[in-house]
């Protein structure tokens, strides 16, 4: 869990996360890689105790996996909506009420009308957690992933909903965080936050 | 203004609202892409929602697998042909010999349109149907009586047309003139990936929407996304 404000040295507080609902609020996340996933469930355990919807677009790990993950740590899962890029590029998956599926992380159409899709049909008008920029570097151009990115970024503020992008802290200074984070309403290094254990 | 709404999703946001009345409109695309499916769903849409009744003139493909096409996305093609609000009339070209009168309907679409009192048509293909004429004149002349003749009968027509060019360097064909109107669809590949894609190249007396939109085959019909991109088309 986040610890109170003032045990933090940057300013942040689940005060960061809620917008109100329907803010258009968008935040870049840099996490370091030795406790990224960590990091991440305490962000999702958060934002699932703050807002009714929750949505995860997943790039690195199978729903299957996520989600039990997630339950391990107490995240409430019925709040998640998942759109899964990586099932596909292994097996068909069977249909579900709570997770699209993505051919490819490098499918940026497909991953755009999927979550636009959850904009929609969900009602969404929590977060959008995008893990990862990372991960669409390793598929995607930094110009091609900057135009998906800010392209996502406004059908975002457009539908009220509100979006955290995550980044591993050695991606952070390359050349597509930094234009990503002029998108941005707010950038947060999580290494600064402090957590119980 | 009278508009025949396609009833594709993001189709009609893309072309200004419909299709004007009594108008011929080319389907313009590359192998594979759903030009087939696409037409099928203005006739299969035309008549379960709008009330309009279609006739699918075929001169390459036998009404059987016309109907399979349509089940694998749970229309119910046979039903609406029971009830006399979609025709099939296929009219194959590969020779006059004892096979293709078989696959014949031996109906004429004149017969058809009367029959279920049509108001749309759609013709699969108009590449195909160019070649039951042997030059490049009488090919003009019966395209150009096969239109009078779609219009005079008050229906609203789709020509489905082949077309191997991406959506950059288009040959422009007799039918792309005659037509008043061209939605064309297209691949687009980048790296490992291909997408869909869809393009209005022109509609008559329509304000279109002449941006690249991506175009996808779900398990219910097509669909076009409007407010989509299609980022294989992005450089870089």
């Amino acid at each position: 869990m986040l610890e109170p404000d003032d045990k933090r040295k940057n300013n942040m507080s689940k005060c960061d996360f809620d917008a109100g609902g329907g803010d258009g609020r968008i935040i870049v996340l840099v996490i370091p890689e030795h406790d990224y996933t960590k990091r991440l469930m305490g962000v999702v355990k958060d934002l699932t105790n703050i807002f009714e919807k929750v949505c995860y677009v997943s790039l690195n790990r199978p729903y299957a996996t996520l989600l039990a993950s997630l339950k391990k740590e107490g995240v409430p899962t019925e709040k998640l909506y998942v759109v899964d890029a990586i099932t596909r590029t292994a097996m068909v998956p069977q249909e579900s009420d709570s997770c699209s599926y993505v051919s490819s992380p490098g499918a940026l159409t497909e991953l755009s009308v999927a979550i636009s899709k959850v904009m929609d049909d969900k009602n969404c008008n929590g977060y959008i957690i995008f893990d990862s920029l990372s991960t669409l570097l390793v598929y995607e151009s930094d110009t091609t992933i900057a135009k998906f990115v800010h392209f996502l970024m406004a059908k975002v503020r457009v539908a009220g909903c509100n979006a955290i992008f995550t980044v591993l802290k050695q991606d952070a200074d390359s050349i597509l965080v930094k234009d990503i984070n002029m998108f941005a309403d707010k950038v947060i290094d999580v290494e600064r936050w402090t957590f119980k254990s | 203004m009278d508009m025949v709404k396609t009833g594709i999703p993001g189709v009609d946001e893309m072309i200004g609202g419909g299709l004007q009345r009594d108008s011929v409109v080319i389907v313009s695309g590359s192998p594979g892409i759903g030009k087939s499916n696409f037409a099928m769903e203005y006739i299969y849409k035309g008549a379960t929602e709008y009330g309009e009744n279609g006739i699918y003139l075929t001169v390459e493909d036998v009404p059987k697998n016309v109907i399979s096409y349509g089940n694998a996305f749970g229309w119910d093609i046979e039903k609406e042909i029971r009830d006399n609000r979609i025709a099939i009339v296929s009219q194959p070209i590969y020779g006059i010999d004892e096979k293709s009168k078989e696959y014949s309907t031996g109906e004429t679409l004149g017969e058809a349109i009367k029959r279920v009192n049509a108001k749309r048509i759609v013709l699969d293909s108009v590449t195909l149907f160019k070649y039951l004429f042997k030059d490049d004149m009488s090919r003009r002349v019966n395209l150009l009586n096969f239109i009078k003749q779609v219009k005079d009968s008050g229906c609203t027509t789709l020509m489905v047309a082949e077309q191997h060019e991406s959506t950059s360097n288009i040959t422009y064909l007799d039918e792309h003139f005659l037509a008043d109107g061209m939605m064309l669809l297209f691949w687009s590949r980048h790296k490992e990936k291909n997408e869909r894609c869809f393009r209005v190249v022109k509609m008559r007396g329509n304000k279109i929407n002449p941006d690249i939109r991506p175009m996808e085959i779900t398990d219910k019909g097509v669909i076009v996304y409007p407010t989509q991109v299609p980022l294989s088309l992005t450089d870089g």
